[in-house]
């Protein structure tokens, strides 16, 4: 039988997950709100952040702070990398091609990482892992916790930099309506390939955080794209309030669901979640409505 | 755009946007040759010479297995007949009915593992091979109505995810029956003992079915009401086509081949894992050969399929580098040439 004590803690830990991958699909979400294209690259950007921090904490014993550091400093330099080779070209062509040329570049992206690195799953123990933290009547891992609040941390970041600052203000007005942000003066097409370049500074960040928690390998990027599409489209493309809803909703119902499905079955729950959102409501709980019309 | 865009890393976009310029500017000679040329063949060949020449094809292809018995150039063939097959299977969805699929691998992989089951069963191959179709299809219904209600990029994801699913499900062993079982990640053998030329004759006919169905459906009423849909849905359902049940079509017809296809694969190689028949690589790899010979066209995709087979046998054996060349491909070709190697040929596009 299954109490009510393990679904509690579960939904807990599901909250917690679920704000990594809110923070996972943020700029993702911001990606889409400006420039109006799917990144499918975007799961490698996070694997690309998750090998850079690893490595560096492994191989060289740097700091988890200087890690994350690099790892958004990469994660920007992938961003403009692939602004300026690929998406900034594509950005008037059909949608069809628009599916093609990012699936492409995830295909590429994955195999050089194949040639890079061997296939072993990942992850990063560290000396905290151990440690847990009581509340109530639940038990949390530290890590998880910290992951969690790091998780919501950015994502205030980026909802603060976006409502509170001149130049975050001309990225939110640019995804509202580029037509008329033009007319008033802004530049937006500078303004597309910052929106790009933060998304993939969040990718990186996000990426940092993850190995923690989960494992990953060359080929995770397609796994990480998927928790972001349905993360992001649970909760409203181009909303980065509702990506935080989305994400903590992901993460609770892989959470509540492990306990429910079998074991080899469980990736099912996150796959049919988002098969269920595109279906029914593509516009998801807080998106713009006629947003989701690409 | 009307504004001056002088953003960072500005450098690039203008080196990019002059080699775009050059590149362009080189190819117009060249256009007007091939122009040239094309007309002047159209003119010579008329439609009765060119059915002739393809059946003359045919012909050909099919006494290969008769002149040699070298394992390696039956291999080879065999391969590029079943990613033809593929590739074109992914045309009559994606270049007719323009939906963008990226898990018609499921079909494949379904038809592979049903061709397993029967076998154990011990069915006759020859109704293995159609089962396969047969489960194919069956599938398709449903999978097809759930993924046609969403449209455009969402379309092509939900795909992806139900192809996705299939995988991990058979990455799981399942008791079929009481004695059988069915999946698991360490894979499975079949042996039914049919030798290489007999396997060679069988792709080579599948092809030459999937070839003759696109060619109908190119001339038939049905094709031109999926083009219809692909060109303007809305105008498509204002001139009264049922654009659900139409989609719904298209979607079965081009999961058929695909599951005959997995079918024969499994038996042809007698060893499958979820990991190899459910790959997304497969539906990669259909979606780049359609798309370099040439979408919404008949030969296209068998051209594609050739010279990405050619390609790979010659430079990349190894599949990462494989991988690596077709995600390249994908970028390459969508940006400068989505058209595909056939609009090259044709006349006037500038």
């Amino acid at each position: 039988m299954v109490d009510a004590l393990i679904v509690s803690q579960a939904v807990v830990n599901g909250i917690l997950l679920g704000c990594l991958f809110a923070a996972m699909g943020a700029g993702f979400s911001l990606m889409f709100g400006v420039l109006r294209v799917f990144n499918l690259v975007y799961g490698d950007q996070v694997v690309l952040g998750s090998y850079v921090a690893y490595w560096l904490m492994t191989l060289y014993g740097v700091s988890f702070p200087v890690a994350f550091a690099v790892a958004v400093g990469v994660g920007i330099a992938s961003g403009a990398v692939l602004y300026y080779t690929i998406i900034k070209w594509m950005l008037q062509a059909p949608v069809f091609n628009q599916i093609v040329i990012t699936f492409g570049a995830l295909i590429l992206v994955e195999n050089v990482f194949a040639l890079l690195w061997d296939p072993t799953p990942r992850t990063f123990t560290s000396p905290l892992s151990l440690e847990s933290v009581a509340f109530g009547p639940f038990t949390v891992s530290l890590v998880r916790l910290l992951v969690g609040v790091g998780g919501v941390i950015l994502i205030a970041a980026l909802y603060l930099f976006l409502t509170r600052t001149k130049y975050g203000q001309a990225v939110y007005a640019t995804s509202i309506n580029e037509q008329a942000s033009l007319v008033v003066g802004i530049r937006t097409e500078r303004v597309k390939s910052v929106a790009f370049v933060l998304g993939s500074a969040m990718a990186g960040a996000a990426g940092a955080m993850t190995l923690f928690v989960m494992s990953f390998g060359p080929f995770s990027g397609l796994d990480f794209l998927i928790t972001v599409l349905v993360a992001v489209i649970l909760g409203g493309m181009g909303s980065i309030v509702g990506t935080l809803v989305g994400g903590i909703l992901l993460g609770v119902v892989v959470n509540v669901g492990n306990i429910f499905v079998p074991g080899a079955l469980t990736p099912w729950l996150e796959f049919g979640l988002l098969i269920v959102v595109l279906a029914v409501r593509p516009t998801g709980i807080m998106g713009i409505r006629g947003l989701e019309e690409v | 755009m009307t504004v001056a865009d002088d953003g960072f890393l500005s450098t690039f976009e203008r080196t990019g946007r002059s080699l775009r310029a050059r590149a362009s500017d080189a190819l117009d000679p060249l256009r007007s040759v091939r122009n040239r040329a094309v007309v002047a063949l159209d003119e010579r060949l008329s439609a009765r010479a060119k059915a002739g020449l393809w059946v003359a094809v045919v012909l050909v292809l099919f006494a290969v297995p008769l002149v040699t018995e070298n394992e390696f150039y039956i291999d080879v063939l065999i391969r590029m007949f079943q990613l033809a097959v593929l590739a074109q299977s992914f045309n009559i969805i994606a270049g007719y009915a323009g939906l963008f699929s990226l898990g018609h691998v499921a079909f494949y992989g379904l038809g592979a593992y049903s061709a397993v089951l029967l076998t154990n069963a011990g069915v006759d191959p020859v109704l293995t091979l159609l089962a396969g179709g047969v489960v194919a299809v069956a599938v398709s219904v449903p999978v097809g109505v759930i993924s046609i209600t969403a449209t455009g990029i969402y379309f092509a994801l939900v795909t992806l995810a139900l192809a996705e699913m299939f995988r991990i499900f058979f990455l799981e062993q399942w008791e079929v029956g009481s004695l059988m079982t069915i999946g698991g990640s360490s894979g499975e053998f079949i042996r039914i003992g049919w030798s290489d030329g007999l396997f060679y004759w069988v792709f080579l006919m599948l092809l030459v079915a999937v070839v003759l169905t696109t060619y109908h459906l190119k001339r038939s009423m049905l094709g031109l009401n999926f083009e219809m849909i692909r060109e303007d849905e809305t105008l498509a359902q204002s001139f009264g086509i049922d654009v659900r049940k139409y989609k719904l079509v298209a979607f079965v017809i081009s999961a058929f081949f695909p599951g005959v296809v997995g079918s024969a694969f499994a038996m042809y190689s007698g060893f499958i894992i979820p990991g190899s028949v459910f790959s997304v690589n497969i539906s990669v790899g259909m979606q780049v050969q359609a798309i370099l010979g040439g979408l919404g066209t008949v030969f296209g995709p068998i051209l594609g399929a050739f010279v990405l087979l050619t390609l790979e046998e010659t430079f990349a054996t190894f599949s990462n580098v494989k991988n690596l060349l077709y995600g390249f491909l994908m970028i390459v070709l969508m940006l400068y040439l989505p058209g595909g190697l056939l609009s090259l040929l044709k006349r006037s596009d500038r």
